[in-house]
């Protein structure tokens, strides 16, 4: 048998042993599951909240298009040129300038209703250049960079693209984003936590067995590998309840609330940021479970033959 | 195949529990190590499979220092040497066959195979149709050899027996001291403590007395000697 082979049967035999280890301690298993499933559960609403106002904010700070109002004295020729330099950008799908007759056509049409627009001459209209992003460049950091360049041009007065309001909206966003790494920062300490006092358990349970093993010449990956293994499926058994759990709730949620106000503002993550999640909780499980058994082998076995 | 130079072990940093043990004991050798309860025994015994690290001095397993094994090694030395205790260190809600059977599981051997080892062993030690009963189930003396079985089941070159048979009656013990020389033939080298002397009087053997952790007497050096002025 070739090496290789031969380490892949000791990590299928040690695997197998961890799958006993964790069918066989099946009492002490299910508090930590539950404790897990509640705290995975709570991270998941939360999660899931976070991640619908984050999108919902995300599309409103979708900033489309930005003004440049222009001076009264300025020349064609330059407008033209500014025009011109401003659709060479690469974010720019469109530029365009709309003089005072425009800009007052352009009103009477948003607000057809608003009579009061008639009575006024047009002159009282600026006129402004209106410069529109491709559809992925509609972020505040391009936005700023055409600001920019249109601030350049000694034709602009200023520039309106509704900063006031977006950037409340991303200040929203940062906050959330600060939240959930809180969150995700805080599960993660509580799980390894649980994890770490559970295989602890399991350990004084075995404490015995262990020391035998460790007489006849048994290696600590050996005595490790199967509590990694009963760590990590004691994970994936709580993730999976706990996101179905979620799943459910949110489903009864929609179905019966928010589809009948016609509100569309819940937002499941994709699969990837599930499966990152999930990875990150499984690591924190391998590493709780190793530390446990560590300090476990260094601090409380104690001497075989005392 | 077993050196001590100038070991001392110190408790707690007060108390001596070996003072400045010198000995060697060659491959083959079949030796008691004798002597009152907390004279040593145990201490000499514990530095051979590194259960616990010399305060001074050397000791070699196998021409390797043990006094400064590392973790990482501590297992591998432990593949050569068959332990057994007073209290058997069995688990007693697993049958005889998986106990015997721990010794093996860490080689990863097919069951077969463990089965082709462990049997044949059960059955040369008169435990064979007990394979199945629970460890609990079983007497003093049965017990014992489920202990040596699982010592025995890697054959190690070296055996160390701590007491093995401080609770048994007389004639189960010396059915133990038996099986140990057997052992002996087969190539072991084999170390018992025990303060039994009607054991040690009664069966051939190499005898090193502690007192107070000290080297006070060793039969082959006394021969040696007792030879040296014959001469």
């Amino acid at each position: 048998m070739t090496l290789k082979k031969q380490e892949i049967q000791k990590l299928l035999i040690l695997i197998n042993r961890g799958f006993l280890l964790f069918k066989s301690n099946m009492a002490i298993n299910i508090t930590s599951i539950v404790t897990i499933i509640t705290a995975l559960y709570i991270f998941f609403v939360f999660f899931v909240l976070s991640y619908s106002v984050d999108n919902f904010f995300g599309k409103l700070v979708n900033v489309q298009n930005i003004r440049g109002y222009i001076t009264d004295s300025a020349p064609q020729d330059k407008i033209n040129a500014l025009i011109k330099r401003l659709s060479s950008l690469k974010s720019v799908a469109e530029a365009k300038f709309y003089k005072s007759k425009d800009s007052y056509e352009y009103l009477r049409k948003s607000y057809m209703s608003e009579k009061y627009l008639e009575l006024l001459p047009e002159e009282f209209f600026p006129s402004f250049v209106e410069v529109t992003l491709k559809s992925n460049y509609q972020e505040i950091k391009f936005i700023k960079e055409i600001e920019g360049e249109l601030m350049k041009s000694d034709i602009i007065s200023t520039t309106s693209f509704g900063e006031k309001w977006l950037l409340n909206f991303l200040s929203i966003k940062v906050g959330l984003k600060i939240f959930v790494m809180i969150l995700t920062g805080l599960l993660s300490i509580s799980i390894g936590s649980v994890i770490y006092n559970t295989i602890n358990l399991k350990l004084f349970k075995f404490k015995e067995e262990i020391k035998i093993y460790s007489l006849v010449g048994a290696t600590r990956s050996f005595i490790i590998t199967p509590f990694v293994v009963a760590s990590v499926l004691e994970m994936t058994v709580s993730f999976l309840i706990a996101f179905i759990l979620q799943y459910v709730t949110f489903y009864l949620i929609r179905h019966f609330f928010l589809d009948k106000l016609g509100v569309v503002f819940l937002q499941s993550p994709s699969i990837y940021v599930i499966f990152s999640i999930f990875f990150i909780m499984a690591f924190i499980s391998i590493i709780a479970s190793i530390l446990s058994v560590f300090s476990f082998l260094d601090k409380n076995l104690g001497a075989i033959g005392e | 195949m077993i050196k001590f130079f100038n070991v001392t072990v110190n408790f707690y940093g007060e108390k001596r529990a070996l003072d400045n043990v010198s000995f060697e004991v060659k491959k083959g050798e079949f030796v008691y190590i004798t002597g009152e309860s907390g004279a040593g025994k145990s201490t000499l015994l514990r530095l051979i499979y590194a259960d616990l690290l010399p305060t001074k001095g050397v000791v070699l397993v196998s021409n390797k220092d043990v006094s400064h094994i590392s973790k990482h090694s501590i297992p591998y030395l432990r593949r050569n040497i068959g332990v057994v205790f007073q209290d058997y260190k069995l688990l007693e809600d697993k049958t005889v066959y998986e106990n015997v059977k721990m010794a093996l599981d860490i080689f990863y051997l097919k069951k077969k195979s463990v089965e082709n080892r462990i049997l044949p062993l059960l059955r040369r030690l008169g435990i064979y149709s007990r394979r199945e009963t629970l460890v609990r189930k079983l007497s003093g003396g049965e017990k014992q050899r489920v202990a040596i079985a699982r010592a025995l089941i890697n054959e190690p070159s070296i055996i160390l027996a701590d007491e093995p048979t401080g609770n048994l009656d007389k004639e189960r013990a010396e059915d133990i001291i038996e099986l140990l020389h057997d052992t002996v033939e087969m190539g072991a080298t084999v170390m018992i403590a025990t303060h039994d002397k009607y054991l040690i009087d009664k069966h051939r053997g190499r005898i090193i007395e502690l007192k107070q952790g000290q080297l006070v007497n060793d039969s082959e050096k006394a021969r040696n000697t007792e030879t040296t002025h014959l001469n």
